[in-house]
This record gives structure tokens, sequence and C-alpha cells, in this order.
């Protein structure tokens, strides 16, 4: 009698034990389902849509022209993360007077080289590049 | 101090004193207990915030109440956190179950952190004879942590185990499937070969890996360059034409090849995602076939 009795309950015990374990094997893997996937394409169509007037418009037109077929296939020169043609039309987008959003503009091209010198900036950890937004 | 010495002061100051050390004690403990039961509800941060609390105010056994700070941790992603409180666990415990535990937890944190040899190191610590029903989690880890470093044998024979370990036979053959399917996929697309192949002809790389508007993109614009090249040297000079319109025309010719390579390794790190995910589909069936049973 007192051997079934300790059979029955390592038994139970057993299958406790083993559907808890599974049942948290299965949180797991939910909890690791989306751990390789890939990071998502920037839509660069996004920018054009917010567009005000006809200046930013044009200009929102000209940015998803020049990021689909002419930097698509450019080499990775610029030194700032945004990259000039997204923190201009940023600045286009943001700036109310857009002589100062042009003035902005011609300043952070005339910053972009690769003699920038180090320290000046902060640098962004997911490209390691120097982070400059529209804010700064 | 006369009063001091009467019996009834005398007592009170005893009862009180003993009565001070018990509602201290159960303070900790009914700390402790809100804490599980606020895990429970899933409020991981005031549990987390109580578990500390009470490990502050020196509760007795501070190996467990480290491991259940470290999963409260744990469950609100905050995963340096949490992998720190499982080393705290795993150094003040003296039980094998427990540190098994800690290690396996601070191997998950770390995965999910992307910190994928620092858990394959921390997994080799645990002693695969100790760990009685433990082991598909561990064969789980270092699965994934194998298959984040590319070492796709390695992820291979610790999933198919992880399978065995479900008690799987049709699990272990089609995880099998899923890595071939990775391999073949690592061959068709060839980083390398799509760089050397845009170098010889531009556009050539992105067609190689399956992207046709790329391809002709790329071609169009360097295209359009040779003909501007071409032109300006017959307009004016060959070292004018050199000098203006070559720089550009290496510019876009690096930039094509650069291209076509890293679209191949998306192409191919989204095929590896999407065999990833079938693994993890299968080892989910097999998880709920097994609770069924």
């Amino acid at each position: 009698m007192k051997l079934i009795r300790i059979f029955s309950i390592t038994l139970i015990s057993f299958i406790v034990f083993e559907t808890n374990c599974n049942a948290q094997l299965f949180n797991d893997i939910q909890r690791v389902d989306s751990l390789f996937k890939p990071a998502p394409k920037t839509n660069f169509s996004a920018f054009a849509k917010g567009s005000k007037n006809e200046i930013e418009s044009t200009f929102s037109t000209m940015f998803v022209l020049y990021k689909n077929f002419i930097s698509s296939q450019d080499i990775d020169a610029c030194v700032f993360q945004p990259s000039c043609s997204v923190y201009a039309i940023e600045c286009i987008h943001h700036e109310k007077s857009k002589l100062i959003a042009f003035m902005k503009i011609s300043d952070r091209l005339m910053r972009c080289h690769p003699l920038v010198s180090k320290g000046a900036y902060k640098i962004d950890k997911i490209t390691g590049k120097n982070f400059d937004p529209i804010e700064n | 101090m006369n009063w001091f010495r009467k019996p009834v002061v005398l007592f009170l100051v005893i009862i009180n004193f003993f009565s001070i050390q018990l509602t201290y004690c159960q303070n900790l403990d009914a700390i402790v207990d809100f804490s599980d039961q606020q895990f429970a509800k899933g409020n991981f941060e005031l549990a987390a915030n109580e578990y500390n609390r009470a490990l502050f105010f020196g509760y007795y056994a501070s190996d467990q109440l480290c491991l259940k700070i470290a999963n409260c941790y744990f469950n609100q992603n905050q995963l340096e956190q949490s992998a720190r409180f499982y080393d705290r666990a795993y150094f003040s415990s003296s039980s094998d179950s427990l540190k098994t535990e800690a290690i396996l937890g601070k191997s998950f944190s770390l995965i999910l952190d992307k910190k994928y040899v620092m858990a394959l190191s921390e997994l080799m610590n645990i002693d695969s004879a100790k760990i009685n029903n433990q082991e598909v989690k561990l064969n789980f880890l270092k699965g994934i942590a194998y298959f984040g470093l590319h070492e796709d044998d390695l992820s291979e024979e610790a999933f198919r185990k992880c399978a065995e370990g479900l008690s799987s036979n049709t699990g272990t053959s089609e995880i099998e499937t899923d890595f071939n399917a990775i391999r073949k996929s690592e061959k068709r697309y060839n980083p390398h070969t799509a760089w050397l192949l845009s170098l010889l002809v531009p556009g050539a790389g992105q067609l190689y890996s399956g992207e046709f508007k790329e391809a002709a993109n790329s071609a169009a614009l360097l295209g359009g360059l040779l003909y501007l090249t071409v032109s300006f040297a017959g307009k004016y000079s060959v070292f004018e034409a050199i000098a203006v319109v070559l720089p550009w025309f290496q510019r876009y010719y690096m930039g094509g090849a650069n291209k076509a390579e890293k679209l191949t390794l998306e192409k191919q790190l989204a095929n590896r995602y999407q065999s990833y995910q079938s693994i993890m589909k299968r080892l989910e069936v097999e998880c709920q076939k097994n609770q069924m049973k």
C-alpha cells in the first residue's frame, strides 16, 4: 500500500513537473521567435506624406527619387546620422522659415567631410557615425 | 531606577523586545508573499521593488530572492539587470538546481541581448549530469546561441537534442531539413560572388540576388555616367572627362558592387530567418504535443 502511494506521488509530481517545463519552454520559444528578424527597410515615401505646401512636396518628391534611385547605389560616404539628405528633408518639414532651413542644410553639407574632428559630436551607437539631428 | 525593578515593567520590556523581533520577521515574509502575488499577477516592477526591499533588510533566503528579482527584470526586458541578479543568485547559492536555473536565466538574458559568445560561455559551466529535466532548455539555448554565431552544425545538433528531449523523432528529421535549406541558401546567395559580378558587369550582382529593379537602376546610372564621360572627352578633353566625371563613376561603380553584396546578404539572412522560424514552429508543436500527452 505504502509502495503504491509513493509510486503514485512520484508519477504525479513527474507529470506536473514535465508539463510545467514544457509550458515554460513554450513561453521561451515565443520570446525568441523574432530574435533573428531582419531589420525592416526604411520607407522613404513616408517623408513625402506630411508635406503642407508646394515647396515641401517638391522637395519630398526629389528626396524620395534621390533616395530610391541614386543614393541606393552610392557608397556610404556621409559621416553623420541622420544622413545629410534625411537632415535636409527634416529641416524643410520642421523649420517654419524655409530660408533658415536652407541655411541649416548648407551648414550641414559644409560640415560633412571625412576630416570632421573626433569628439565634436556624440556617436550614434547603432551606426557608429556622428549623431547630429536637426535639434542640435 | 526603582521603577525598572518592578516585575510588571520588566515583563512589559521583555514582551516588547520579543514582539519587535517577531514583527520584523513577519514583515519580511509578508513582503515576499506580497511580491510573489504581484509577480503572479504580472506586476513585475512592483514585485522587483518589494523583493529588493526584502533583500536590503536581510531576508534569509537571499539566493532565491535574487533569482526572483532577476526573473522580474527578465520579464520587464531589463536584460542587463536580470543578468546581474542571476549572477548574484548563482554566487550566493549552494544548491545545484538553483545554480543551474541562475545560469540558464543569465544565458537567456544574454541571448536576448544578442551576446551569444557570453551566453555560450555561461552554458558551458553547466554540468549536464546534474541538470535533470532542464536538459531540453539547455540544448534549446545552446541551439539559439550557436545559430546567432552562424555555427550551423553545432546549432543543428543542439536543436536536434532539444527535439529528442521532447521525445520526438519526426522533429529531428524536420530540423535537419530546415538546416539543409539554410546551407542551400548560403551557397545560392554568396555576397562575395555578388560583389565580384557587380564589379565585372554593373548590375549583374543585383541580378544574381534576384533584385531586377536594383540591377536596372545600377546599370542605367553607370551607363549614364559612362556616356557623360565619353561625351565630355569628345566635347572638351580626355583629361577633363577624367577629372570631372570619373570620380562620380568610380563612386557609383563601387557603390553598386557594395549594394549587390548587401542585397545578397539580406536575402541570405531573410532565408535564414525563415528557417529559424520554421524550427521554432516545430519545437512549439512538439511542446504542445507533449503537453497534451
